[in-house]
């Protein structure tokens, strides 16, 4: 099957929300460890 | 004549892989979603028998069948798998099975993702069911795992841990699938709001996921620190606090228990317009509403804690914040209700218990807003009431949206229709045995019984009598559940493309069985359009 300029055009944007999606789900998760991190710290 | 036309399109190339690599290679979407409810379903009856070693072990005073340890680990274990094990993959299941066919897309955006999120799932389990076997036995803390309790278990705790772990990375997965494949594959001509419920609160399910599993995923992490790397977030001696796992499990826990029942909304708002043969009243304020409770979820967790003790305006706040949620809900209850007036109404199966969804999580609902009552809570709190509470809200809530789904789309899916007489003993059944099995345990909260206790005071005998035998009855009929499908699979009679004569959405354009490939070419705008009356 050969990619369409649309389906190619698809294809980056899917790989861009996933992998933003990936980052912000990664952020949450390192994010509340340093928050403990810091406040066990205090 | 579509159905006509797509049948055609799609008969020449409805090839698939067989054997053994067809499941393990999975990469199809209706493959995955089999697999993902097929695995729900054997979670399903493994947390349930925990649940009747529980119900026989508290049919009378005393201590009959199991020591206090194992039961501590049965009720533990009996959450985790029905959260993580049953109702969690079930809905990915149906999310998988539907939201293609229903916004016109050939697949999911991320197909092997899609197939890695699920095999996680089988070695997660299998981890956490190792626990049982170890020494020290299976966790016991509840599923809450709060410190200290939790950093007290045995050998089962590294092994419970790493589950979760790949438990929050299997759901995180599915999620994001779930986001790009709505945001990114739905057929041109199909906006936002034309989208069906089911795909809308899904879409807000997965937002949920992405930000609440990475939380729990770094509480379970510093668990872990604490007990292997000498931390001490949780710990009191070495200037940890205990109470800050408590806030940061329930940041988790409560958009969790919306992730449970946010699409089971998005189901019973597909079925309830199906049988009253009318569009769906307020289409757009129920997408609202559920992007409403989704928000307020965030900002209710500490009224889980209320008896830890926090200031005045803290539990102001959480109380009023709880209660809000009521008013987005009553929204989606009085659309239901609207929708259904002046209907022509008709009862099947996947009817009747979306009517029990309706009623029965509405008294879950209530017992959840007099439980926001700051001091009714600390009456009320680590109490029988609790527990009848959320059960009312999971099981005839999330468990019965399920089952309703499943018989609602398994002609669909299977090119059979299942029997009717049988499903409908089934919901029968089932309603009755859900209601004899939690509703006295608000008695029993009411009048002071703790929860996770194996024995108790003679006072209490009766009504926890009553709810064992409840108990035995709604398991058992879920039997039925597997035969009703088994059959319906093996040798039902032939479904026709649209088996509900009021069904609406692109699923019903597509042929019965619903072919491999679907939508290979988008669905053009009239079938959309036709699709798209709510």
């Amino acid at each position: 099957m050969t990619q369409t300029p649309d389906d190619a055009e698809r294809s980056r944007r899917v790989k861009r929300s996933a992998i933003i999606l990936g980052l912000v789900a990664a952020s949450f998760y390192i994010g509340f460890i340093l928050m403990s991190v810091l406040g066990w710290r205090q | 004549m579509a159905n006509s036309t797509t049948a055609h399109a799609h008969d020449d190339h409805d090839h698939k892989p067989h054997g053994i690599k067809r499941w393990l290679y999975a990469t199809n979407h209706k493959d995955i979603g089999t697999m993902y409810l097929v695995f729900a379903c054997a979670m399903f009856f493994m947390g349930g028998a925990m649940a009747l070693v529980i119900r026989a072990e508290l049919f009378q005073p005393g201590l009959q069948f199991v020591d206090p340890g194992f039961f501590n680990s049965m009720t533990t274990m009996h959450a985790l798998l029905m959260i993580f094990g049953a109702v969690m993959p079930a809905w990915t299941g149906l999310a998988n099975w539907m939201v293609p066919m229903q916004v016109g897309a050939p697949d999911m955006a991320l197909p092997r993702l899609n197939n890695f999120s699920f095999w996680l799932l089988p070695f997660a389990f299998t981890l956490l069911l190792l626990t049982l076997f170890v020494p020290g036995g299976a966790p016991a803390g509840g599923w809450t795992l709060y410190p200290p309790l939790s950093l007290q278990a045995g050998d089962s705790f590294p092994l419970t841990i790493f589950a979760i772990h790949l438990m929050g990375i299997s759901s995180i997965l599915g999620a994001i699938n779930v986001v790009v494949t709505i945001l990114n594959m739905r057929a041109p001509g199909m906006g936002l709001l034309n989208m069906p419920l089911f795909c809308w609160t899904w879409l807000i399910t997965a937002y949920l996921l992405i930000a609440v599993m990475p939380v729990l995923a770094g509480a379970v992490t510093m668990l872990l620190t604490d007990h292997f790397f000498g931390t001490s977030f949780f710990t009191a001696s070495g200037g940890g606090d205990p109470v800050m796992f408590q806030h940061i499990f329930w940041f988790f826990g409560h958009p969790e228990v919306y992730i449970l029942i946010l699409p089971a909304f998005g189901v019973v708002s597909e079925i309830i317009p199906t049988f009253s043969r009318k569009p769906l009243f307020g289409y757009e304020s129920m997408v609202y509403a559920s992007a409403s409770i989704a928000f307020l979820s965030f900002i209710v967790w500490a009224h889980h804690m209320f008896t830890v003790g926090m200031p005045l305006a803290g539990q102001l706040f959480f109380m009023l914040s709880t209660m809000l949620i009521a008013i987005p809900t009553g929204v989606k209850v009085f659309n239901w209700c609207a929708t259904m007036w002046k209907g022509s109404i008709s009862f099947e199966t996947p009817m009747l218990f979306s009517l029990a969804f309706l009623f029965l999580f509405t008294i879950g609902g209530f017992s959840g807003l007099m439980l926001a009552i700051v001091p009714a809570d600390f009456q009320y709190h680590d109490s029988y009431f609790v527990v009848a509470h959320f059960h009312y809200v999971l099981v005839p809530g999330a468990v019965f949206a399920i089952m309703a789904g499943v018989y609602y789309w398994l002609p669909k899916w299977s090119g059979r229709m299942y029997n009717e007489k049988v499903g409908k003993l089934h919901f029968w059944l089932s309603t009755i045995g859900v209601n004899v099995l939690f509703f006295p345990q608000h008695f029993l909260g009411l009048a002071g019984m703790p929860r996770r206790i194996p024995d108790y005071s003679t006072q209490f005998a009766d009504w926890n009598m009553v709810s064992s035998i409840g108990a035995f009855i709604f398991g058992f009929s879920q039997l039925l559940f597997v035969y009703v499908i088994w059959s319906a699979v093996r040798s039902g009679e032939k479904a026709p493309a649209r088996p509900w004569e009021g069904a609406h959405g692109l699923e019903w354009e597509l042929p019965t069985p619903a072919p491999y490939h679907s939508w290979d070419t988008p669905p053009p705008r009239n079938v959309i359009a036709q699709g798209a009356m709510h």
